[in-house]
């Protein structure tokens, strides 16, 4: 009995260390430069996009938005409510920790504790607005699956939004499939996928996203990447708060 | 009417030639007020019709182009009042824009809305809210030459207006200067309104420490009224005046507000006594110390209620302002308002600066 249980152990040893090894070019530099590239597949550095958002709470109406979004580097970004028409003309603006709404008619920026979800989405402010992960966390792989492999993010400073983030990912596409975020508790809190890869601005992009919200159960939001346009640059004035009205 | 669909008809026509941004509002507006008779509504009926029923259409064009470096804004609002069968409009903005690098020059009719409070803006001299119980209430533009630089460091900005109207003929423009810095988590304003009548000077600042909104403005107004709290500046008297304020999004359905007002420049008591004795009426809140609050939450994205209210510390005036409305449809809602002058009858501000006791409002939109 001992023994069939000592080759019980072994074969599952065996099975778990073909399939957790990493392959011997898995450093922790080629971590850092996958998680660049990662950056750079998911918004090219300045851009200007169209996405879709709908966010849906257990037992409570969908709600959804179509945004025209202005990027510049990692923390600035400039969203325009295009649809529904209700909302049309309302901006949101982020610019580092800043957060400032501005409405047609009130007409000047209102700040806006940057602490909060985005449009009562699943998404924090830091999900949509910035990529630049390099900037905030280390990387490192720590599993392997064939050629989809598990980089671990881990914050570089506490005043990010999460702790921790798991990121499945192609090694041949260099784009992520799923992501779980954690809190500062350690505890995983939001769960991303995403799907229909597709050329879009230069390079092959995942279109669809879906955030699903692991505390709320039910809840989740789903961004759809209606059209992307890299850009050569965008000027300062854009994500300056005075100029929201413009 | 036919003007207001012919106008209607236009703006839709020229937006689908032209392929530029273009918006359609549409508003059926119902009020019932409860009058309280004496002389402050014996005022205000020789200078308008005061029915208790009044109602009006309004609809709203708006449209934006980019060309290359130039963008335009216009929006305009037209009503019918079917009282008296008359259609009147009002162009809130239709100006030009240009940029070159991070300069941007604005020419036109457009909308300045200055200071960082939700209520009180002492410092948003240019052109005051026109109803504070509603600061989202349409607001018409000046005409005005504007012209900001975004630098790395603050965004200094001028403004020219010219005075159309020609009422004082000692100076044909009023000029504004601000410098707008971002500090931390901190947005900085220093304001300067030089006009020939009177100049004023201000600050106002709007902090996120993480948890709230906090915002500040303070402002300082040549030749104030007799009785104001002064302060000398150059061998001049300034009046002062300053709000004090939190903001904090609770949650995307809740939110609240609450501010402190101090008007150094407003009556005491005893000056809007003898104001109302004179006069017969007393304007609105024109005393020295208030406090305003607002709270709103949407349930289901579908009803959203709201309370908003004002007190005036100095003589114990309250203004209720709840509402509720149906937010279920997003081209479409309809909402109900009840304005309550909770101390008509009682005080001297509740009697004659707004002579009624309550007003019921229904607002039907439409968003195209």
């Amino acid at each position: 009995m001992k023994k069939i249980a000592f080759l019980t152990a072994g074969l599952i040893a065996v099975f778990c260390a073909s399939v957790l090894a990493l392959d011997a070019k898995y450093t922790k530099a080629y971590a850092e430069d996958l998680l660049k590239t990662v950056d750079k597949s998911l918004y090219p550095a300045v851009y200007k996009s169209v996405i879709t958002m709908t966010t849906v709470r257990a037992g409570r109406n969908p709600l959804s938005n179509t945004f025209e979004v202005l990027s510049k580097g990692a923390d600035k970004s400039l969203m325009k409510i295009t649809a529904p028409a209700r909302d049309k003309g309302k901006k949101i603006l982020k610019n580092g920790d800043n957060l400032w709404m501005f409405m047609p008619d009130i007409s000047r920026p209102i700040r806006l504790s940057a602490n909060q979800s985005f449009m009562g989405s699943t998404f924090s402010n830091e999900d949509l607005a910035s990529s630049g992960w390099e900037d905030n966390y280390t990387a490192e792989i720590t599993k392997q699956k064939d050629t989809l492999i598990l980089l671990t993010l881990k914050a570089k400073k506490n005043d990010v939004a999460y702790a921790r983030i798991d990121m499945w990912l192609d090694d041949t596409t260099k784009i992520p499939t799923e992501m779980t975020y954690y809190g500062l508790s350690g505890k995983a809190i939001k769960k991303m996928y995403m799907s229909n890869i597709q050329k879009i601005a230069g390079i092959m992009r995942p279109i669809d996203m879906k955030m699903d919200d692991l505390i709320e159960e039910g809840s989740y939001t789903q961004v759809k990447l209606e059209s992307m346009e890299a850009l050569e640059s965008l000027p300062e004035y854009t994500f300056d708060p005075t100029q929201m009205g413009r | 009417m036919k003007r207001l669909l012919f106008a209607a008809f236009f703006a839709v026509f020229a937006a689908g030639v032209f392929a530029f941004d273009f918006n359609l509002d549409a508003r059926s507006d119902f009020t019932y007020t409860s009058f309280m008779m004496n002389s402050a509504y014996d005022a205000m009926a020789q200078a308008e019709t005061a029915s208790a029923f009044s109602t009006y259409e309004e609809i709203r064009v708006k449209a934006k182009d980019t060309i290359g470096q130039v963008k335009f804004d216009f929006d305009a609002r037209a009503y019918l009042y079917p009282q008296t069968e008359s259609v009147t409009y009002t162009v809130d903005s239709a100006c030009f824009s240009y940029a070159q690098g991070q300069f941007v020059l604005t020419a036109g009719k457009q909308r300045m809305k200055w200071g960082t409070a939700y209520f009180f803006n002492p410092t948003d001299r240019l052109q005051p809210a026109v109803n504070i119980l509603n600061p989202t209430e349409d607001l018409e533009g000046i005409y005005a030459l504007r012209g900001e630089l975004t630098t790395d460091f603050c965004t200094p900005l001028v403004v020219i207006m010219p005075r159309l109207n020609g009422s004082q003929p000692d100076s044909a423009f009023d000029a504004a200067a601000r410098v707008y810095k971002l500090i931390g988590t901190c947005d900085v304003y220093l304001d300067y309104i030089y006009r020939p009548d009177g100049d004023s000077a201000g600050a106002a600042f709007s902090w996120d420490t993480g948890f709230f909104v906090v915002n500040f403005e303070a402002a300082l107004d040549a030749d104030p009224p007799e009785g104001a709290e002064t302060i000398q500046l150059g061998g001049r008297p300034y009046s002062t005046a300053m709000t004090l304020g939190v903001m904090k999004m609770v949650s995307q359905d809740t939110s609240i507000f609450a501010e402190y007002y101090r008007n150094g420049g407003g009556f005491g008591s005893a000056a809007y006594s003898s104001l109302v004795n004179t006069s017969g009426i007393g304007p609105f809140l024109s005393k020295k110390d208030y406090i305003a609050y607002s709270g709103s939450y949407t349930w289901n994205e579908t009803y959203q209620f709201s309370l908003t209210g004002i007190h005036g510390l100095d003589d114990g005036t309250i203004f209720m302002y709840p509402s509720i409305g149906w937010v279920g449809n997003q081209n479409f809602d309809v909402s109900l308002y009840f304005l309550q002058n909770l101390t008509a009858g009682g005080t001297r501000e509740g009697n004659y600066s707004t002579p009624f006791y309550s007003e019921t409002e229904l607002r039907i939109n439409a968003y195209f």
